[in-house]
């Protein structure tokens, strides 16, 4: 990776088809801000648990779970069209969280005939969130019987998928876009969970992330008051920067999110910038690039931004293109200008 | 329905592929469709073009248009200034504020479709922006391959006699065109450069090659590098027509171009011998000029000084409508260009909207100074009292009205604002307070006779404000006219951009 990479290529015309994968969810993710509820503000987060299929779905939730966890083989089919290719929307997307979260928490209590995983935890899924520095969130999934599982996580219009460890575990640390943060796991059995928490520093954080799906292997760059390629305020996925950049009004850090490891997987990059920095004025510039590999070039490809604004408001914006024809094979495709520039205006 | 009562009797329908019935049957008229915007059909009948609301008629015929599924496109093509990161902006808040998820397909590097999707998966509406330059947005307009061009200019000329001749009526209407919001021609250097401001002669001399060597404004002994933007966008002309003509220069060669102003302004701010002319909204991490009159008042963009166009290159955006109507939604995304949320989105991505603020005058020293300063012969010591009693307790508006060289008529900036004056006094944003219409004048020729002038503009803002507010009771507010001439100038009288920025009408708010 050094500095000859930068042969930018134009993109192909490819018109239709990606479209066709029809995604669709309420392009501002979550609820109103105007009637949140009051953060919770690190306090272990509200956790709900979620059987089956959907939030409105309570007469089936009391029996499913416990039948679901033993026959995770027959399951797998059923799963699918929730979590493939596209994002589902949030269960009843006008209302606001907390009347969400109660509607969707009917089965809070359906851990009575448990079955026990091979380490002799209970089955069940459970998700707990946590507020971290930096408006970032802990989020903790323990499923014990379902062991290497692909996990689909989304938070206001980001998706993600993590795979759990051999017990049943998943940890991620996630940028949150909007706070309260409202996360929603949803497990291959088709069991789903929520949680929210409240982080009280989101105002003083500017995020921008680009999600995509399959390995297109998509990077997030930001240039940092002017820096080019390869100086320390370029930062990406191998110059990451860390969080303390951030929270001292230094700079910005980059977060990588999501396991390849599974399938269909979802990953995404965010970049998070301060609001308030110590006494720089100017511009940061985004752009998302793509090598051209054996693996995407001449495919179409889905992608989606996010970003969030002074209003707290999170722009989501669904993304096609086609990646170059392979005869560009290790070439850069360079996508400017889907990303707004974050301005820095002088004290 | 009126088109309707053009009654057809006995004519064959061939070679017609659309025929449209009354609902109680009593009217058929058949043609062929020329466009539906989702609520009209337009029909190239026997008669000629006639547009018919949908609600009232059923279709039959191959032609018809699907009614439950009519998707609402428009192409927009015009200045990359606007295409690159304003205009996807703005469509993103106009597609959240209604609820469509918003899909972007990317076609190439300049072009894009944005598709708004309602919340069954339909899609409602599909915007094809294409970034390529003025000209080319503007002539995308007239030979019809646009239905919006996108531009940071307004038309020349040729471009205006161009669209008369395409029966594209008169892009200079009022109705035809629409202030999307300010940006501003601003001289751009390395943050490491120690020069603050420039007089516009000597922009104007840099950018002809006259002056090539820093030395020679003060600086080191080293070669200037001249940026600006290519020669076909709006930018460049903007440049060529305002900064080099009133001084009779042409551009220089060996002037390093771009095709946006990000680029420029980047490279600038990596170069400190360097020096561009790049815009307000762009101005990335270089550093931005003021402009130095050679009377010695320094002009410096601002968000104030562009709402009121105090700083002499404001330079507008403006969207060029076709004659013919837009889909529904078209109209509605147009209309919500002039809500509070698009002028966040215009705030944001550091371009100045028009959204109208009011100052203290109180606040404006430096302009009482200028006024001191100015007093002399013409201007005494009562006028200047005088002025500074009506002053006090006010509040000066940014909406503030031009004129172009002796005339009464208002440029394209003046005329939005007294839109948005007018919409303001109608939500009763003044109510019990009063709005004084003070006139102002360049220094040129007799002080009584520019009195006489700069109230006479000022009674002709009145009144097209109270023209323009009929939506409104005018009497819940004072409108009152009061003029100074050339007592209270802003810019230098010895160029014709300064005078343009002294004559004026400013609104103060008691």
């Amino acid at each position: 990776m050094v500095l000859t990479r930068k042969t930018a290529i134009g993109l192909s015309l490819g018109l239709g088809v990606v479209g066709a994968a029809a995604l669709y969810m309420q392009a501002n993710g979550a609820a109103p801000r105007e009637n949140a509820a009051p953060q919770s503000v690190a306090a272990p987060a509200i956790t709900s648990v979620q059987s089956a299929s959907e939030a409105e779905a309570p007469r089936i939730a009391t029996a499913m779970p416990a039948a679901d966890a033993a026959t995770p083989a027959t399951e797998t089919a059923l799963v699918l069209p929730s979590d493939a290719p596209g994002m589902r929307p949030l269960a009843n997307p006008g209302v606001a969280l907390p009347q969400r979260l109660a509607q969707a928490n009917p089965a809070q209590t359906v851990m009575t005939d448990e079955p026990l995983s091979p380490f002799g935890l209970p089955c069940g899924l459970t998700v707990t969130t946590e507020a971290l520095p930096a408006a970032m969130v802990a989020l903790d999934v323990m499923d014990p019987c379902q062991p290497n599982a692909r996990v689909v996580v989304e938070h206001s219009g980001l998706n993600l998928t993590g795979q759990t460890d051999a017990m049943g575990i998943l940890t991620m640390d996630i940028p949150a876009f909007e706070s309260p943060a409202f996360f929603t796991v949803r497990m291959p059995d088709g069991a789903t969970a929520s949680a929210l928490t409240g982080l009280p520093d989101i105002a003083n954080y500017t995020r921008v992330g680009v999600q995509w799906q399959q390995d297109r292997a998509l990077e997030l760059h930001a240039m940092e008051f002017g820096a080019t390629y390869g100086e320390p305020g370029h930062i990406w996925r191998e110059n990451p920067g860390f969080v303390a950049r951030a929270e001292n009004g230094e700079g910005g850090f980059m977060t990588y999110l999501g396991s390849i490891a599974v399938e269909n997987p979802m990953l995404a990059e965010i970049y998070t910038f301060p609001r308030d920095t110590l006494d720089t004025e100017g511009t940061v510039r985004l752009a998302i690039e793509a090598e051209v590999t054996q693996a995407n070039c001449g495919q179409d490809t889905l992608a989606r931004t996010l970003e969030t604004d002074t209003d707290g408001n999170v722009a989501v914006i669904e993304l096609t293109f086609t990646v170059p024809d392979c005869d560009a094979i290790g070439e850069y495709l360079l996508l400017q200008n889907l990303l707004q520039d974050l301005r820095v205006a002088a004290n | 329905m009126a088109a309707l009562l053009f009654l057809i009797s006995g004519l064959g329908a061939a070679a017609q592929d659309i025929s449209l019935r009354s609902l109680d049957g009593s009217v058929e008229l058949d043609g062929s469709l020329i466009g539906f915007d989702g609520e009209f059909y337009r029909v190239e009948t026997i008669y000629g073009p006639l547009t018919i609301n949908a609600e009232g008629v059923t279709c039959r015929g191959p032609g018809c248009p699907d009614l439950e599924n009519f998707v609402a496109e428009i192409r927009f093509a015009g200045a990359v200034a606007i295409t690159e990161q304003l205009f996807p902006a703005l469509i993103e808040r106009f597609a959240a504020s209604r609820d469509y998820t918003l899909r972007r397909q990317v076609l190439d590097a300049r072009r894009s479709v944005f598709s708004l999707i309602r919340a069954d998966g339909g899609v409602a509406a599909r915007f094809y922006v294409t970034g390529s330059s003025t000209d080319a947005g503007l002539a995308a307009l007239l030979g019809r391959e646009a239905d919006i061009a996108l531009a940071t200019r307004q038309p020349d000329p040729v471009e205006a006699a161009a669209a008369r001749a395409a029966d594209q009526g008169e892009l200079s209407m009022v109705a035809r065109s629409r202030v999307l919001g300010l940006d501003a021609l601003v001289p751009l250097v390395a943050p490491g450069n120690p020069i603050d401001a420039l007089s516009l002669e000597d922009l104007a001399r840099l950018f002809a090659g006259d002056i090539t060597n820093w030395q020679d404004l003060g600086g080191p002994d080293a070669p200037i590098a001249l940026h600006l933007m290519d020669g076909a966008t709006g930018h460049a002309q903007d440049v060529a027509a305002r900064v080099l003509a009133p001084f009779d220069l042409v551009p220089g060669t060996g002037i390093i171009r771009h095709s946006g102003p990000a680029g420029l302004a980047d490279a600038v701010a990596q170069d400190p011998f360097a020096i561009g002319i790049g815009s307000y909204s762009e101005i990335g991490n270089a550093r931005m000029l003021s402009l130095r009159g050679a009377c010695g008042y320094l002009q410096r963009a601002t968000p104030d000084s562009l709402k009121a166009e105090d700083y002499p290159l404001t330079a507008p955006m403006f969207l060029y409508l076709p004659v013919r109507r837009m889909p529904q939604l078209g109209r509605e995304f147009l209309a919500f260009f002039d809500s509070q949320e698009a002028d966040r989105v215009i705030r944001r991505l550091g371009f100045v909207n028009q959204a109208i603020t009011a100052q203290p005058l109180g606040a404006q020293g430096e302009r009482l100074a200028n006024a001191v300063m100015a007093a002399g012969d013409e201007v005494d010591l009562d006028d200047l009292q005088a002025m500074v009693a009506a002053m006090s307790g006010a509040r000066r508006l940014s909406a503030t009205f031009r004129f172009g060289d002796d005339t009464t008529e208002l440029d394209a900036q003046s005329l939005n604002a007294v839109a948005r004056l007018a919409r303001a006094i109608e939500r009763g944003a003044y109510d019990g307070r009063e709005l004084v219409f003070v006139g102002f004048s360049d220094g040129q020729g007799r002080a009584d006779a520019n009195l006489r002038l700069a109230r006479g503009r000022a009674e002709a803002v009145r009144l097209a404000i109270i023209n323009a507010a009929s939506g409104g009771d005018l009497n819940r507010l004072r409108l009152r006219v009061e003029a100074f001439g050339e007592a209270l100038p802003m810019a230098c009288d010895d160029t014709a951009a300064g005078r343009a920025v002294n004559r004026r009408v400013e609104v103060w708010l008691r």
